[in-house]
């Protein structure tokens, strides 16, 4: 493969692919539709590959379930009222210990919200959707190369912890294109780890908290106290091969600006102003990792699509008051973040709000204002009459 | 270089998409980096449609315009807090202070191609002009669906080899009030394309 123009849902599916993946199953979402419209694309030619169109989000993730008992990498993907209709099976998935994936990109809420604008709302819903105590896995990238990267690294995470794995995206990463090899990006496969059914011995699939051979333990704490720990031992050991982050921008600033997916690529302009923390894996938490950063800066900024949903995990991680920047609504761009650093009293010097600076070329007036003139406006210069050439060569655009 | 941003603006059906990926293919295939962000109401048909494209020689972080070297308007449903340079639009789409100009690019698909659908591709022939993209046919023969390539490659490079004289010679005097949108709203009621474009000039003035 060459570099290609790729979208964002176009790469989960591929990641999903690359890892093994042979069974999807959802229910059209915006903005994650796209990947159920392509994974249908690619069972057509792929008879290996099976794909359901649910009648709702509640039988997309059963069946995900049931395929992935059955022996198939399976996963789903949707949006986050549908991911809220999810939440009692992924709950089950943890309890039975079943690999899934389940892809949330998400969208402003609750509820139907905001339906094709990003927001980064569901980060709780993501760890705590679902009843009981469990440990969960959720990754998000901030890029179309790792939609693909961390999608195959989700798959594995789920295998190798037994527990349906979450990728977080949101409406603008998922709807990216950006120009990508992704041959390039060699992330090794976990295989099946559970037998497919079928294939001998007896197996007990209860939501119920049993004994070991089937009989219901729903009376015995320290039975219950024993699988719990187990599995939470066992994915807590998991987690410290995932524990994927990104520590950059400028370490020698007194400031850490935490970012994570979409946000942190439209921050990158304070680069040289912060140190930045990126969580990739947002769940388990990366106590250790932004616990060894956190105590060289003077002042930690979380800016992030909710209000203030990472920000409250990383002051009980810290134990230290954190500076929030929210941006709510859908508005993620860095007219805003700049507009929330200066509410806080931490935009840098040098840099300027919307309101302090006009922005480059001609601000545009309010809608429905009509132009006086008419007729055609001069080009800002003169441009060549005669069409493309094809003996032109590529050059660098002015 | 810093990346150069263009945003195209127009409704759910107008084409935004396809000439938004049109022109971010070409790049790619040209050896850009690109960024191309579509978004749009859940509407999508009749609701506003928005592409945001930025292109380098280097890696693009933040690919959210907010002020954009050029605007490409089809029709005027973008967020109202952006900003352009210049504004390539249809009929009486430029609005007062801003610098641009204003081109039939449907009524020209439909006069000089017999569909109104190669207007978008004189749309694109004419950004890729003020953008100063330099292209050949085999990068644009790469980047174009197979489907009517000879007439797409004819009508972009109708678009690219405009200059301001012949744009005067095209535009009416009498521009068009909301010309595009009002072509727009009919398509999408159902009526033809060709009666369209002649109801939609009815209503100048």
């Amino acid at each position: 493969m060459t570099k290609r123009l790729v979208q964002g849902n176009e790469a989960v599916l591929l990641g999903a692919i690359r890892a093994g993946a042979s069974y999807f199953a959802g229910y059209p979402i915006s903005p994650s539709s796209e990947i159920l419209a392509q994974a249908s694309q690619y069972a057509v030619g792929h008879p290996e590959f099976r794909f359901l169109q649910a009648e709702d989000e509640i039988a997309s993730v059963n069946a995900i379930m049931g395929g992935s008992l059955a022996g198939a990498k399976s996963f789903t993907a949707t949006s986050g009222p549908g991911f809220s209709l999810m939440q009692e099976a992924i709950g089950y998935g943890h309890k039975i210990g079943i690999p899934a994936v389940v892809v949330n990109v998400m969208r402003v809420g609750p509820a139907t919200g905001m339906p094709t604008m990003p927001g980064q709302g569901d980060l709780n819903q993501s760890r705590y959707g679902s009843t009981g105590d469990y440990t969960s896995f959720v990754f998000y990238p901030s890029t179309v190369a790792e939609c693909y990267e961390y999608t195959i690294h989700a798959f594995n995470a789920a295998e190798e912890s037994r527990s349906p794995v979450v990728i977080l995206s949101d409406a603008f990463l998922g709807h990216l294109n950006e120009v990508v090899d992704l041959d390039e990006i060699k992330v090794p496969v976990v295989e099946r780890t559970i037998p497919p059914l079928a294939s001998g011995g007896t197996r007990l699939f209860s939501g119920v908290a049993t004994y070991p051979d089937g009989e219901p333990a729903t009376a015995d704490s320290d039975e219950y106290i024993r699988q719990y720990e187990e599995m939470r031992e066992m994915r807590r050991k998991v987690a410290q091969r995932y524990a994927f982050h990104e520590f950059g921008w400028n370490k020698e600033s007194d400031t850490l600006v935490i970012a994570f997916g979409i946000t942190r690529r439209v921050a990158q302009p304070l680069a040289p102003h912060f140190a930045l923390f990126r969580p990739i894996r947002i769940w388990p938490t990366l106590d250790e990792e932004l616990g060894a950063i956190a105590p060289r800066y003077k002042k930690i900024i979380v800016i992030e699509g909710s209000d203030g949903q990472y920000a409250n995990v990383v002051e009980r991680m810290l134990l230290r008051r954190v500076e929030r920047v929210p941006l709510l609504g859908g508005r993620m761009s860095l007219e805003a973040i700049r507009e929330g650093l200066d509410k806080i009293g931490m935009l840098p010097k040098g840099s300027s709000t919307a309101a302090e600076a006009p922005a480059k070329g001609v601000k545009a007036p309010a809608k429905g204002v009509k132009a006086p003139a008419k007729g055609v406006k001069a080009p800002a210069k003169p441009r060549p009459k005669a069409p493309a050439r094809a003996d032109a060569k590529a050059s660098a655009v002015g | 270089m810093t990346a150069k941003s263009v945003v195209i603006d127009g409704i759910g059906g107008q084409g935004v998409r396809v000439i938004g990926n049109t022109m971010a293919s070409l790049l790619a295939v040209m050896g850009y980096e690109v960024t191309l962000l579509f978004d749009y109401d859940s509407s999508v048909r009749g609701g506003m449609s928005e592409a945001f494209l930025s292109y380098d020689r280097e890696p693009i972080s933040n690919f959210v315009v907010e002020c954009a070297d050029v605007v490409l308007r089809l029709a005027d449903r973008g967020p109202t807090h952006l900003s352009a340079d210049y504004v390539i639009a249809d009929c009486d789409l430029i609005k007062p202070g801003e610098k641009g100009e204003e081109i039939p690019f449907l009524q020209l698909g439909v006069d000089k191609f017999g569909r109104d659908l190669f207007g978008n591709m004189i749309a694109l022939g004419r950004l890729l002009c003020v953008c100063d993209v330099d292209f050949t046919d085999e990068h644009l023969t790469e980047a174009l669906p197979k489907k009517y390539i000879a007439e797409n490659i004819a009508a972009i490079k109708y678009g690219y080899g405009m200059d301001a004289e012949s744009i005067r010679a095209i535009v009416p005097e009498q521009a068009a009030s909301n010309f595009a949108e009002r072509y727009a709203e009919r398509v999408l009621a159902g009526t033809a394309p060709a009666e369209a474009l002649e109801q939609a000039a009815a209503s100048r003035g």
